[in-house]
Parts: C-alpha cells; sequence; structure tokens
C-alpha cells in the first residue's frame, strides 16, 4: 500500500518507518510513519496486548472456554477472525497451553431491511460458509434476527439455559419450527415484520439494534460461551456512547463499554479493538485478508444510490437515523482528530455501572427492561414522572413526531393557584410512579417502542 | 390582463437580517404564475439568495439544498410544516417570516 | 394543506407544530402549555421561597426575556411570592452593549420590574474596552468570559439577592452535555444538568454582601431553543438578536450542529441528551453518587458554565479541538510501546492542592475482574475544591482566575489610566 496515509497526513511519508528504522514509510498511523509490516505487527499488537488480559486461568482441554464471535462481515470483525484464527492454531500448536474454542454467529437482519438485497451480493449463507472455509477450526452459527421471538418469552430474565432453536441455515427462517407460544401467533418473521414497519427510521434502527444485542447475548448463554468478543473500534465506541447517549440510554453506558462481566451473570464481554480506530482496521483487512473475504467487507461511507449514481446522503434527510448521523459525525472526526475518538470513549468507559439497590429488584434480580433487558433503576421506566417529560399519561407520544392525545401537563386545568403543577394526576416527580404508569419500558425504549410493546419478543 | 407578479412580505429576524442589509420586512415580488402553480418556498429562498442577501456566508440561511436546521420559517404565523414546507404556494399578501433560533440569549 | 384543528382544544386552528414533539396547537394553547411546564418545572424542583428576592440575569436575548415575561405572567398567576427584578451586566464594550442594554431597559418597563444595570468597571475596576486595550485583541474572550461567571452572582450580592435565574435553555444544556463528552471532562458532566447550582464558599460566611452563596436556577432547562424563539414571537416579546457564528473549529460549534441535526431526525432528541446528561452524572464515579439524590440535584459550581452566546465562546475555543487532540496524541504516544503506562494528565498549576479537600478521587473503575489483567492505564484526577485566598469565590486554586487576571491586568496598568468611576 504505498503512498495510503492512514491519517490522511502525507507529509512524512518521505521518511523511514519509526519502528523498523530500515523501511520507507508508506502511511501514517497517527502521527507516526510506518511501513507496511510494521503496521500489521502494530495493529497485531494492540489486538493481542488485549486479548492477553483476560487469558483464561484454570482451562483444560476437557473444558474448553467458549469464546462468541459475532461478525458482520466488515473489516472489523473479519480482522479480529483472522486474528484469532492465527493465534488460536499458535496456541494448540504449543501443549499445555490454554486452550478456547470459537464460535462464529452472524445474525441475520435480511428480514428486517426495508431495501431489497442486491442481486449481485452473496447471501449470508454463502459469506459464512468462504469463512469457514478460510477457517475451519471454528464453528459457525448463522441466526435470522427473528430468532428473539423462536425463544421461551422468560428465557432472558432467568438467564438459564433455553431450548431455544438455532438455525443453522437462511432457509429455516423461510420454515419456521414451531412456536412454543400459542399456535394462533403469527410467525416469528411476521411478528417482526409487525413491530417494525410502524416504527420510524430512528425508532426502528433503535429497536433492531435491542433487539439483535440481546439475541447476541442470549445465544452465548445457550452455547455455553462464557465470553463475548466484540469487534467495535474505538470508532465506533465513541458512535456508540453518542448515539446511547442521543437516545436517552445514558444510563447504560456503565454497562456497554464495560470490559469483563455484563449485566447478565455468567457472561463477560471483551472489545479487542477498542483502542483502533476504523480506517486502521479498513486498512489492515485490505492487507492481510485474502481477497475473498477482503471483498466481502461492507463498505463503511455514508452514501446511497441515486439513480444509478453515488451520492453522498444529506445529513438532514428524512430516512437518516440518529445512528447514521452520529457515524456519520465521528468518521469526520476520526479523519482529522483521532485522538478525540479515542478520548471520548476512555471518559465513557471511566463511567460506572450503577450499583442496584433493593429498591430496584424484582423477584429475579434487578427490574429489567422489556427490550433491551437492561437493568433499570426505580424511577428509570417509561418518561414521564421526569421533569423534562410532563405528557399526560396515556399519551402515545413516542417523540418522534407522532405525538398526539389531549394537553401536555396542563390536561387537569389547574390554574386555580394551587400550586401544585400535576400535569399527570400528581405533584410528584420523583418518577416512582412508573408502576403505576405500568411502563415495562426504560426511558430509551420508550423513545422507540411505546405503543409496541405488545408486539415485542 | 391579470397581474403576473406575486407581491409579499418577507422578514427576517433572530439574527437573520444582518444578513440582508440588516433590514427586517422586505417587500418581495415574484414572477406569478408560470405554467400551472404558483411560485413556492423553494423558488423564495433561492430568490432571496440571489437578490436580497448581501453577506457571502450562504450557510448560515441555506445548507445542503435547504432553510439551514435551527431557522422556523413561518407563514402567515403558522409554522411552515403545517403548510406543505417547501411545496407551498405562494399568494399575493403572504407574509414569511425566518427566525433564526441560533444564537445567544 | 387542509387546516388542522388544535390537539388539545379541539377548536381553533393550529398554527404551530410543537418542536418538542410534533403536537398541532393553535396560539392560546401553545401559549398556556409553554407556561405551564415551565411551572411544573419550578414546582417539581422547589425552586422558589415566598419572600425571596431572586434577579433574572437579562441579557436582552430571547432566553433571558422569555424567561423574565413567564416567571412574571407564573408569580402573579401561582402567587409564588416572589420579588422578580432584572439584573444586567454591562462588560463595557462601546457598540456592542449598548442594543441589547436598551432592549433590557425597554423590558423593564414592559415588564413593570426594577433594572439594575452592573458594570464590569464597578464589579472588577476594568472595562472590557480598557483590558483589550491592556492585552489586545488576542485572549481578550477569556477575560470576558471568567469575569462575567462571577458578574452575576457580584452584581446580585450587591443588590442583597441570593438567587440568580439564568435562561439557560434544553438546547443549551444538551449541547453541554455532548461537549463534556468529546472534551473528556466527566465532573463537569455531572454538573451540567443541575437545575440548581451554587457556589458555596468552603467555609461559611457571615458577610450579606458575599458574594458567594449565590444560588442559581434555570427554570427553563427543559424547555427547547426553538419553543422559546415560537412563545416570544407568539406573545410579540421585545428582545434583541446579535450575530453568532460558531466557528467549525470549536467544539460548542460541532456540538451545536450536531444537537440540531438530532432534533430534525428525532424532535425528542435535546430532552434524550438532557436526560442521558442527567442519568450519565449519576454515574460518574465518586460524584454526587455519595449523596443519593437527596442534595436534590443542586451542586457546587466551579467556574466554567454552560451555554453562553456562542461568539465570545468560539474565538475562546477556536482550534480546541486541533488543541485538545493535540494533548490527547501525547497521552496515547505514551503507551503506544508500553504495557504498562501511567496517564498523567497537564500538570495543574501550582496551588492546586489548597483548600479543603472537599471532593473525592475520580479513579478508572475496576471493570475488569480479571486479577491477571495488566494496568493498561490509570488516571487519577483530584478535584480540590478550595476558596480563593482573595475574594473567597470557591476556585480549584489558591487564587480564582478572575483575581488573578485582575492582578496581571493591575500591576501593569499605565499610569496615565483613571481607575474606577
Amino acid at each position: 500500500m504505498p503512498g495510503t496515509a492512514v491519517n490522511g497526513r502525507s507529509d512524512s511519508l518521505s521518511s523511514i518507518c519509526r519502528r523498523c528504522q530500515i523501511v520507507q514509510a508508506t502511511m501514517v498511523v497517527r502521527t507516526e510513519p510506518l511501513c507496511d509490516d510494521c503496521f500489521i505487527k502494530y495493529i497485531n499488537s494492540k489486538i493481542i496486548k488485549r486479548l492477553e488480559t483476560f487469558r483464561p486461568r484454570h482451562s483444560s482441554k476437557k473444558s474448553p472456554r467458549k469464546y462468541l464471535l459475532p461478525v458482520s462481515f466488515g473489516a472489523s470483525s473479519l480482522s479480529l477472525l483472522h486474528i484469532l484464527d492465527a493465534r488460536l492454531q499458535r496456541q494448540r500448536g504449543r501443549p499445555g497451553n490454554a486452550d478456547y474454542e470459537l464460535e462464529i454467529v452472524h445474525i441475520d437482519t435480511t428480514a428486517a431491511s426495508q431495501n431489497p438485497p442486491e442481486a449481485s451480493s452473496p447471501s449470508p449463507t454463502t459469506k459464512l460458509q468462504l469463512l469457514k472455509q478460510h477457517y475451519p477450526l471454528h464453528n459457525y452459527h448463522l441466526i435470522p434476527l427473528e430468532a428473539v421471538y423462536d425463544q421461551p418469552s422468560d428465557s432472558i430474565l432467568t438467564e438459564t439455559l433455553s431450548s431455544l432453536s438455532i438455525s443453522s441455515s437462511h432457509n429455516d427462517a423461510l420454515n419456521p419450527s414451531p412456536v412454543s407460544a400459542s399456535s394462533s401467533r403469527a410467525t416469528p418473521l411476521a411478528q417482526l415484520t409487525n413491530l417494525l414497519n410502524p416504527l420510524s427510521p430512528t425508532s426502528r434502527a433503535d429497536v433492531l439494534l435491542q433487539l439483535r444485542t440481546s439475541l447476541l447475548y442470549h445465544t452465548a448463554l445457550s452455547l455455553n460461551a462464557s465470553t463475548l468478543l466484540l469487534s467495535s473500534t474505538s470508532t465506533s465506541l465513541a458512535s456508540l456512547t453518542l448515539s446511547t447517549c442521543a437516545k436517552g440510554r445514558g444510563h447504560t453506558l456503565g454497562h456497554l463499554l464495560a470490559e469483563g462481566p455484563t449485566h447478565l451473570s455468567g457472561l463477560s464481554q471483551h472489545f479487542p479493538c477498542r483502542d483502533l480506530l476504523k480506517q486502521e482496521l479498513e486498512t489492515y483487512a485490505t492487507a492481510v485478508l485474502p481477497s475473498s473475504l477482503a471483498s466481502l467487507c461492507l463498505p463503511s461511507s455514508m452514501t446511497h444510490e441515486n439513480n444509478g449514481k453515488t451520492v453522498p446522503t444529506p445529513a438532514s434527510a428524512k430516512t437518516t437515523t440518529i445512528d447514521e448521523l452520529v457515524t456519520r459525525f465521528f468518521t469526520d472526526v476520526e479523519a482529522s482528530y483521532p485522538n478525540i475518538v479515542t478520548n471520548v470513549v476512555k471518559t465513557a468507559s471511566r463511567l460506572v455501572a450503577p450499583q442496584t439497590s433493593s429498591n430496584d429488584e424484582g423477584s429475579d434480580g434487578p427490574r429489567r427492561c422489556r427490550l433491551c433487558r437492561m437493568p433499570v433503576p426505580a424511577g428509570g421506566f417509561g418518561i414521564l414522572g421526569w421533569g423534562g417529560d410532563q405528557a399526560v399519561m396515556g399519551s402515545r407520544d413516542d417523540g418522534d413526531g407522532n405525538g398526539n392525545g389531549n394537553g401536555n401537563g396542563n390536561g387537569n386545568g389547574n390554574g386555580n393557584g394551587n400550586g401544585n403543577g400535576n400535569g399527570n394526576g400528581n405533584g410528584n416527580w420523583n418518577g416512582l410512579e412508573d408502576d403505576k404508569q405500568g411502563s415495562s419500558l426504560c426511558y430509551g425504549c420508550s423513545r422507540s417502542a411505546t405503543g409496541f410493546e405488545q408486539l415485542l419478543p | 390582463m391579470a397581474s403576473d407578479t406575486i407581491s409579499i412580505t418577507v422578514e427576517f429576524t433572530g439574527g437573520l437580517e444582518l444578513l440582508f442589509g440588516n433590514k427586517k420586512k422586505h417587500t418581495v415580488s415574484l414572477p406569478g404564475a408560470s405554467k400551472t402553480k404558483n411560485p413556492d418556498i423553494t423558488f423564495l429562498v433561492n430568490h432571496l439568495c440571489e437578490n436580497l442577501m448581501q453577506d457571502s456566508r450562504r450557510e448560515l440561511f441555506v445548507l445542503d439544498g435547504g432553510v439551514r436546521p435551527g431557522i422556523l420559517v413561518l407563514i402567515n404565523d403558522a409554522d411552515w410544516e403545517l403548510e406543505g414546507e417547501e411545496k407551498y404556494e405562494l399568494q399575493s399578501g403572504d407574509h414569511v417570516l425566518f427566525v433564526s433560533t441560533l444564537h445567544g440569549g | 394543506m387542509p387546516p388542522a384543528p388544535c390537539a388539545i382544544c379541539e377548536t381553533n386552528r393550529a398554527l404551530i407544530l410543537r418542536p418538542k414533539n410534533h403536537q398541532k396547537l393553535c396560539k392560546t394553547c401553545f401559549i398556556n402549555v409553554f407556561e405551564t411546564e415551565i411551572h411544573n418545572t419550578i414546582i417539581s424542583n422547589k425552586l422558589f421561597s415566598r419572600g425571596e428576592k431572586v434577579a433574572i440575569g437579562a441579557s436582552g436575548g430571547k432566553d433571558s426575556t422569555v424567561l423574565a415575561s413567564v416567571l412574571k405572567t407564573l408569580n402573579e398567576r401561582y402567587d409564588y411570592g416572589v420579588k422578580l427584578m432584572l439584573l444586567s451586566i454591562d462588560e463595557g464594550i462601546k457598540g456592542y452593549r449598548d442594543d441589547s442594554l436598551e432592549t433590557v431597559k425597554r423590558n423593564a418597563q414592559q415588564y413593570d420590574m426594577p433594572l439594575t444595570i452592573v458594570g464590569y468597571d464597578e464589579l472588577y475596576g476594568w472595562t472590557m474596552d480598557q483590558v483589550v486595550e491592556q492585552v489586545g485583541k488576542k485572549g481578550n474572550c477569556t477575560y470576558c468570559g471568567v469575569f462575567r461567571r462571577q458578574a452575576l452572582d457580584r452584581g446580585a450580592a450587591t443588590l442583597g439577592v441570593r438567587h440568580v435565574v439564568t435562561g439557560h435553555n434544553a438546547d443549551d444544556i444538551a449541547e453541554t452535555v455532548l461537549m463534556n463528552l468529546l472534551r473528556g471532562d466527566l465532573p463537569r458532566l455531572s454538573r451540567t444538568t443541575s437545575i440548581i447550582t451554587s457556589t458555596p464558599s468552603a467555609s461559611v460566611s457571615d458577610d450579606p454582601n458575599s458574594h458567594t452563596n449565590i444560588k442559581r436556577s434555570k427554570p427553563l432547562k427543559y424547555a427547547y431553543e426553538k419553543e422559546i424563539v415560537l412563545y416570544a414571537h407568539h406573545k410579540s416579546l421585545d428582545y434583541f438578536s446579535t450575530e453568532c457564528i460558531y466557528s467549525p473549529e470549536a467544539f460548542r460549534g460541532s456540538a451545536r450542529a450536531l444537537i440540531k441535526n438530532l432534533e430534525r431526525v428525532r424532535p425528542s432528541a435535546i430532552l434524550d441528551v438532557v436526560r442521558s446528561g442527567e442519568d450519565m452524572g449519576k454515574l460518574v464515579p465518586g460524584a454526587s453518587n455519595s449523596c443519593a439524590g437527596e442534595c436534590g440535584g443542586k451542586s457546587q459550581v466551579l467556574e466554567e458554565e454552560v451555554g453562553g452566546c456562542g461568539s465570545s465562546n468560539s474565538s475562546a475555543l477556536g482550534g480546541e479541538m486541533a488543541a485538545l487532540d493535540k494533548q490527547f496524541g501525547h497521552n496515547e504516544a505514551a503507551e503506544m510501546d508500553v504495557l504498562e503506562t501511567e496517564i498523567r494528565l497537564k500538570p495543574k498549576s501550582p496551588g492546586q492542592e489548597n483548600g479543603r479537600d472537599i471532593s473525592k478521587e475520580l479513579r478508572r473503575p475496576k471493570n475488569s475482574r480479571s486479577k491477571n489483567a495488566p494496568t493498561i492505564e490509570k488516571k487519577s484526577i483530584r478535584q480540590v475544591m478550595g476558596q480563593c485566598s482573595r475574594c473567597g469565590y470557591l476556585s480549584s486554586q489558591a487564587i480564582c482566575k478572575a483575581c488573578m487576571l485582575l492582578e496581571g491586568l493591575n500591576k501593569n496598568r499605565p499610569r496615565t489610566m483613571v481607575v474606577g468611576e
């Protein structure tokens, strides 16, 4: 890759690689000029360094640890797979070394997509098989998103092994296995579509994300995997931080970015790529992956097709989602101010997950949101009972411009000087009224899915 | 013969007037019904940029082909989104107000 | 498009599309809803007490004008029993403040409120024009910013008023939340979303003229900026707009643009950011966790503050993103090749350790339970809140910024300049 400047600064290209001091540098990474080989070493070492931090202590060939690696066929997940595979081969080559097994999972969201798949692009099944050809050591699973509807409803709450039927081929989604719920229910696919269709673009993307995440966690548990390896880069974690914040989900940040135990007991998560920038991994992927895999990597640009031409999507187009907006923002920031990106992640990672008090406990542990399954402290359910939202109870206001219903805070007509401002029937804003509201969704999920709780899995 | 031009008043507040010669109220004449419909807001915005704006910083008024986010548009005191936004067809005597909300206070 | 009826009264024609949630409302109902929500904010946060003297920080801009108008209306309608007055600060910049001060004078008449204008010259002995003469055009924004923070407090103290209200709105708060995330400033994040802040002195002061212990609240905290503009328009309120160009370099500029774009995609996004900010504030290690909310959200404010005019910030912040990027990069480069590194922040100026150590250490939480984990980073930030030895103002330095700047100015003051009145 001569001439590639990872950070767009080409002024140091005529210098010698800072690391090996031998070869001409071909790119600038952060501020260092590096040659190809040293760049690859740099990426490898960053990731392996992180992997070393949670090397299993008690491991044996009899009960190897299982790691679950979700792949999206993007540069990050494929690069991580590539490195993990190489490392595993090395480990197994040495007797007595800690062993682990990799479960590779792809969650197929084709059914939820609003655009028909391009005719030329390979199906998820094909792509997964291609991966298996190149990295045969591991187990591969293809799970359609609608499988969230295929599970016993209390399985996630009690976090035990479930009788989840994991489809191993895409075709199963078209011929769904019998649902465990009553047979008058629609198919999982239909249920998913019914849930997503009426939602605004942002809400839809948000609900998809929550469903996908909880399916991932659940799959890990049912496969007996103790650890989730997530390939998110610094850039995507920064985007996640800000979009989480923008969707009113700030209270989950302590859990979302944590290294180690998650909010589900028995499951840990790690982000080995969290020190790297997305553009760095994209360059890496092009360099090390076999070409048939490198061509799979999804483009990360914010463009769309318009009359056969690729045009940049304007930031304020009506179909943009919050997630896209924020991703675009950080793609820009990453190009010019990469250290700000990594700093956002460092900052957000310092937030601690809240301690749950006895107030928050239900009979099965902390009360959880119906959609995202995150533990919610008392007062955190619903969107009412908080200074910022004084809508009259029962109005279907999902914050996406569908506000209707009668009145905001003055429906009880109290202009008679008793100074009690009860927009929702009580002058009590500390939010402990959420049980009365009957909301089972946390604040962020309420914004996306209020009114559609009955359609949730 | 019916008049061929439409006369409307355009007002800028919230700091926007600074882009238009520091004048808040303007009377604007637009070519009338060409083909089947009257000029719409898109047309008006373009017209304002080309003919009335006295400042080179267009991006403070329009961005990405539309009115910049943060600027409210009221047509005869009603929010333009209730009137069809950019597609609203202007009538003679209409009052269009552009208020910028992007300023300190 | 056919006219739609108002969603509340279902009678009048809807003229307003409510920015907060896209509800279609008529003028009367919108005004009513807007005012009632602010009333609810005031009541539920117990902002006022009967007989209290409250000074409204008035700049003549839309926020403070709407604030004054609404407070007057609510005070009468709901009988809060507070004594309202307008307090305006004159930085002493010829031609700049003149128009806005004229507006404030008109406001005082329109709302029938007493008005006090306090100048930098009487507060500090320097007008901004004089400061600029002394230090030139670069860095003068720092002076203005620092002086302005304390000006309201000091001005209120001279009037014997212990409570100041400002017109900070939801957009300001949301923008500051995002900005603090971008800057990596967690401590400030947990203070940003407090509706009531105060600047207590480290020791109790009996002096009624002390400018510490001034309570500051933001009744418009949950009001959308767009709604404030709409309210002002439909009530034909008189306000002055200054030109505010947000430099693309500045954090505030890009955070602001992001907020506006978020709002366009999802109207509730502004409130959602505020809510996230409040929730995240509780997750900051060592911050207000300890009071478990009992302090009622009242938290101490150091010298920096929320919101403010973009123009005053933008030139001061111009290039801030680049500067911060560079600084973070230096920290980062130190750990590039090393497995274990301790990251040290930019060393603080001497005098940091002064004063009582009221606050706690902020340490990176041990999220990783693995005992084998080598330390990749270790960071500790100490927030020491003391008081300025000159004026008693709450500060993390021995001498607060204002006093320090004044010291510098006064030392170099040319003899020919006339000081004071």
